[in-house]
């Protein structure tokens, strides 16, 4: 059984480093896009806020998809051919260049080895509505209509003020609203590991029920998030800060506090949101609410499309590696053989992506020129 | 009918909350960059006490949005 908890818990670090690295756009591709500040500097302080972030809120970690699955009905090889799930669609997607939501992912792959081992009766579908599908049907709208106000106050507010007054302040306050959200998203996504290997150690006979997360694991879910968000998901902030629309610094500063509000303001009243649907939300908004301004709505419906099967993409990954490691007499045998076919499908993926490799160098490419001003405004964090 | 089925998960008291405060930060944050946007407008002109105190009202305003962010996120 201990080997098994290794490997679970090491599966879990692995899923919170592909969340780390998928959703580092979230707080920074339109940061990067406007350069407020470079690339890398951009993600450097993202895994900063990550990594603070994750130590910051006193709240019990969330239990893994507490509400959604019967939480008396999870074991340890359920939890880990749901976090196989969510890797192996994390990963897809970000080779595709595809921000979607990780937590969605997470559930999805948990669902999906939970029917598989339980049945219907494992799952609580209320709690799929309440905490997947309404948040995703309402939360980018609310975002996209807040960044639709704050662009157009920016805008009619500065239209008479000079071109590099305005762009110098927008980009450093850019700064300020993205900082927010990768602080947020350490908060609620390294708790989300956090309260997935807890589970573990607690159905593995490690831990006592009820008792807290202890330090190590504060600390290497903390690690782990901020390393993810170091390595830089570029193609997907390629993706959200280059292709959904042009975004100068105006529009930059509106999506990312229009963002950071909506997480923030639904933390403290107790949804949980995906980030990256909210800061998806948030980029369209401020695209449509400059006049003139052209929103590629074929990467929205590709973006769109990917939300949509995010859960049950996920639960079926997470349902075939359920199924295959209960194929085997030995749980631990049947880990370790899903654990080593997960680590070859995702090196094909890694191998592939560094055929069209996207880099801080390369990562503003095909921009438009509009939107490529100067030097970045925080000098100092700027060097490469 | 939608609204009807997204209210029976997400309470509408709640969610009315949420858009209000993000409405009122949406029209508040980028007004006071532009303050502050004025203000660096003033400085460059010749006018750098005023511009300096405009920029410092901007920031100001900005700063207490950004607390109340962290509130939220410690008091969750």
């Amino acid at each position: 059984m201990l080997a098994l908890v290794i490997l679970t818990v090491a599966t879990a670090l692995v899923f919170n480093f592909t969340n780390g690295f998928h959703d580092t756009a979230n707080a920074m591709a339109t940061t990067i896009a406007t350069q407020a500040m470079s690339p890398r500097a951009a993600v450097a302080l993202a895994a900063v806020l990550n990594l603070i972030g994750a130590f910051l809120s006193v709240a019990v970690a969330a239990t893994i998809a507490s509400g959604i699955v019967d939480q008396a009905k999870i074991t340890v090889p359920v939890i880990f051919a749901g976090l196989v799930g969510a890797i192996i669609w994390n990963v897809i997607t970000w080779y595709k260049g595809i921000p979607s939501s990780s937590s969605h992912a997470l559930v999805g792959g948990v669902l999906g080895s939970v029917l598989v081992a339980e049945g219907s009766s494992g799952v609580l579908w209320g709690g799929l509505g309440s905490k997947v599908v309404a948040p995703a049907l309402v939360a980018p709208f609310v975002c996209g209509a807040a960044a639709i106000v704050a662009t157009r106050v920016a805008l009619r507010l500065t239209r008479s003020r000079r071109a590099d007054s305005t762009a110098t302040g927008f980009r450093l306050s850019q700064v300020l609203s993205s900082s927010l959200v990768a602080l947020a998203h350490g908060t609620n996504d390294a708790q989300k590991t956090m309260g997935v290997i807890v589970l573990t150690l607690v159905a593995g006979d490690r831990l006592a029920p009820g008792a807290g997360v202890p330090n190590w694991v504060k600390v290497s879910c903390a690690v782990a998030v901020a390393l993810g968000t170091f390595s830089g998901g570029w193609r997907v902030i390629r993706t959200l800060g280059t292709q959904v629309t042009t975004v100068e610094p105006a529009q930059g500063f509106s999506a990312e506090t229009a963002s950071a509000t909506t997480i923030l303001a639904s933390t403290f009243f107790g949804f949980s949101l995906s980030t990256t649907q909210v800061v998806s939300g948030g980029v369209v908004g401020t695209g449509v609410a400059r006049t003139g301004e052209v929103v590629h709505w074929s990467v929205v419906r590709r973006m769109v499309g990917a939300w949509v099967l995010t859960v049950p993409a996920a639960g079926l990954v997470g349902a075939v590696a359920e199924e295959t490691v209960s194929a085997f007499a030995s749980a631990t045998l049947g880990v370790v053989i899903v654990a080593v076919v997960t680590a070859v499908i995702l090196a094909v993926l890694f191998a592939l992506a560094r055929r069209t490799n996207v880099t801080a160098d390369n990562v503003l490419d095909g921009i438009a020129p509009a939107a490529v001003i100067d030097e970045p405004v925080v000098p100092i964090l700027a060097a490469r | 009918m939608t609204t009807l089925a997204i209210s029976t998960y997400l309470p509408a008291g709640d969610l009315a909350k949420i858009i209000a405060a993000v409405l009122i930060v949406a029209v508040i944050a980028p007004s006071a960059v532009s303050i502050a946007v004025v203000g660096l407008d003033r400085r460059a002109e010749g006018s750098p006490q005023v511009g300096a105190g405009l920029v410092a009202l901007g920031v100001g305003v900005l700063a207490a949005l950004v607390a109340l962010g962290l509130y939220a996120l410690v008091n969750r």
